[in-house]
């Protein structure tokens, strides 16, 4: 089976399609970095305290929520923005040269990868060379799974080819290899320590690369169980552009168990401040976390993997 | 000693309608057997049930055993309704792909198939022509020597030179069993070693080529139209 996936995996970087995508992506990590060389981040911002509604407040805004809940999250809150606080207590000045542009690729990475997980295993329907497939002594699954697993090294890859080519871009730009090399003061265990601000932003953009690339493979699942490419990307784009507009709308009616469900958990850039997540858990009563984003995404791509198989074993190929 | 290809009691039902029913056959190894029916008779499903292409219910064994993608010969090629090929690449690129799959590949062999179906390979396929689509499925199906070969209407779209060729690779091919779907009676006479006639999705007759006669066509009508 690693001999199907790897002839799929290099024909279809070889595709003129995915060298044009690696191609926009060298150019506009060089385009991005030009442009923002001058611009720097500060953690020392006045940070705007919400103060605490009284349960008339609370209940007059939210009639259908529980108060003592949001006392809780409250407090929670209230700890995270001391926590934020006490570099500016430390009177420690994060004045650094932003790597945060490199999150507004997110957007583009997704899109990529809900088209290379719509496509791959529908063209095969389309031409019908998936016939072809059955006849090489692999059974469905291992055909299935051989498609599946090549979804996942191409959105893989296209995600460390950004932070490679973001990387570069920024020795380039900057002419130094120094910015590889900066500390930032981040509060951790109620301590400040220095940390490299460098491979900081490579473990969030690791982090950010999971919902990408389950965003990849439940397109693959949709478009098996659709059976039409076009309905899935459309279907996928719409889900992955209003996913979180639509859930904080439905949290308003307290449907609370839309919380377990993928929505919120396709765009990971909530958790790269912790005080915006808290004060989003705050405001909607939600208990949003990466731990539950990771262990739900994990639960859906299993769950989606079960099904669009067992589609894929039952699917008679006319 | 098993037989190369067993089919026990096979039925295929989309919802209500009955597409096969009851299919027994067996076919020994190294024979051509051909299938005449008309259109919506069944043949093409009957191909696909064999290949494990569509689901169905019965028994389809190789060499006694089932699990298709398991018991499948090594070598399997097949042509089933139109060539299927990637439309966006040249046909030298569909070869090369295909070829990868195989360990040891005759590349002589191919270039043999390549020149007596004079095909231009470095054309993109979605340029070529019908007959050339033709062409580049049955090379593909042909490329590695197959050891059971599936035909779906193989003459279609070919001009006469290419009808002959192919008949005279298919005659030249030893120990390959091969099953070919085709309404051109006249060219199935001349390869077939049996012709099976299927009707509303059954067998209704199975020619021996022994008992192969001048009037074969009429009696091969005369069996699936009822007509004479």
């Amino acid at each position: 089976m690693l001999k199907l996936v790897n002839l799929l995996f290099f024909r279809e970087i070889k595709k003129s399609y995915f060298i044009i995508i690696l191609a926009i992506i060298l150019i506009a990590s060089f385009v991005v970095n030009f442009l923002s060389y001058n611009h720097y981040e500060s953690d020392n911002n006045l940070i705007n305290v919400q103060s605490k509604l009284n349960e008339e407040e609370f209940l007059k805004l939210y009639p259908n929520r529980n108060y003592n809940r949001y006392v809780e999250l409250y407090e929670d809150y209230i700890d995270e923005v001391i926590k934020a606080t006490k570099l500016n207590n430390y009177e420690i000045v994060n004045n650094l040269y932003s790597f945060d542009t490199i999150y507004q690729f997110q957007v583009f990475l997704s899109i990529i990868s809900i088209i290379v997980g719509s496509s791959l295993l529908m063209n095969e329907f389309k031409c019908g060379t998936i016939k072809h497939f059955l006849v090489k002594k692999y059974s469905r699954f291992k055909i299935y799974f051989a498609f599946f697993l090549t979804v996942v090294l191409l959105v893989l890859l296209i995600n460390l080819f950004l932070f490679i080519s973001y990387t570069l871009s920024m020795i380039c730009v900057d002419k130094s290899f120094d910015l590889l090399y900066i500390t930032k003061s981040v509060v951790l265990n109620d301590k400040v320590v220095d940390i490299n601000y460098y491979y900081l932003t490579f473990t969030k953009f690791i982090c950010n690369s999971l919902p990408i690339i389950f965003v990849g493979i439940l397109s693959f699942f949709i478009s098996l169980a659709l059976f039409n490419k076009v309905f899935s990307i459309s279907f996928m784009f719409f889900v992955n552009v209003f996913g979180l507009v639509i859930f904080q709308w439905l949290l308003n009616f307290d449907i609370s168990f839309l919380m377990y469900s993928f929505l919120p958990y396709l765009d990971y850039t909530i958790f790269n401040d912790r005080l915006s997540l808290v004060e989003f858990n705050m405001q909607y009563g939600t208990n949003l976390s990466l731990f539950n984003g990771n262990l739900l995404l994990f639960v859906y791509a299993i769950l989606g993997f079960v099904i669009s198989s067992l589609l894929f074993l039952k699917k008679d190929l006319n | 000693m098993n037989d190369f290809l067993e089919i026990k009691k096979l039925n295929k039902n989309v919802k209500d309608n009955i597409i096969l029913k009851n299919i027994n056959m067996n076919i020994k190894k190294g024979d051509i057997i051909g299938i005449i029916g008309l259109n919506g008779s069944g043949k093409t499903t009957l191909l696909k049930c064999i290949l494990g292409f569509v689901n169905f219910d019965g028994e389809v064994l190789f060499d006694g055993k089932s699990k298709i993608y398991k018991i499948l010969p090594n070598n399997v090629g097949f042509l089933i309704e139109s060539p299927n090929l990637y439309y966006n690449w040249t046909g030298i690129k569909n070869l090369k792909f295909w070829a990868k799959f195989y360990g040891d590949f005759d590349y002589d062999y191919v270039k043999k198939l390549i020149d007596m179906f004079e095909l231009d390979l470095h054309k993109k396929v979605k340029k070529y022509s019908l007959g050339m689509k033709q062409k580049l499925g049955i090379i593909i199906a042909l490329m590695n020597k197959p050891d059971f070969l599936i035909l779906d209407e193989p003459f279609n779209a070919l001009d006469i030179k290419s009808v002959v060729n192919l008949r005279k690779l298919l005659l030249s091919i030893n120990d390959t069993t091969i099953i070919i779907s085709s309404h051109d009676i006249k060219e199935l006479n001349k390869i077939c070693d049996k012709l099976m006639l299927i009707k509303k999705g059954e067998i209704v007759d199975i020619i021996n080529n022994s008992d192969f006669s001048s009037d074969l066509e009429g009696k091969v009508i005369g069996s699936v139209v009822n007509v004479c």
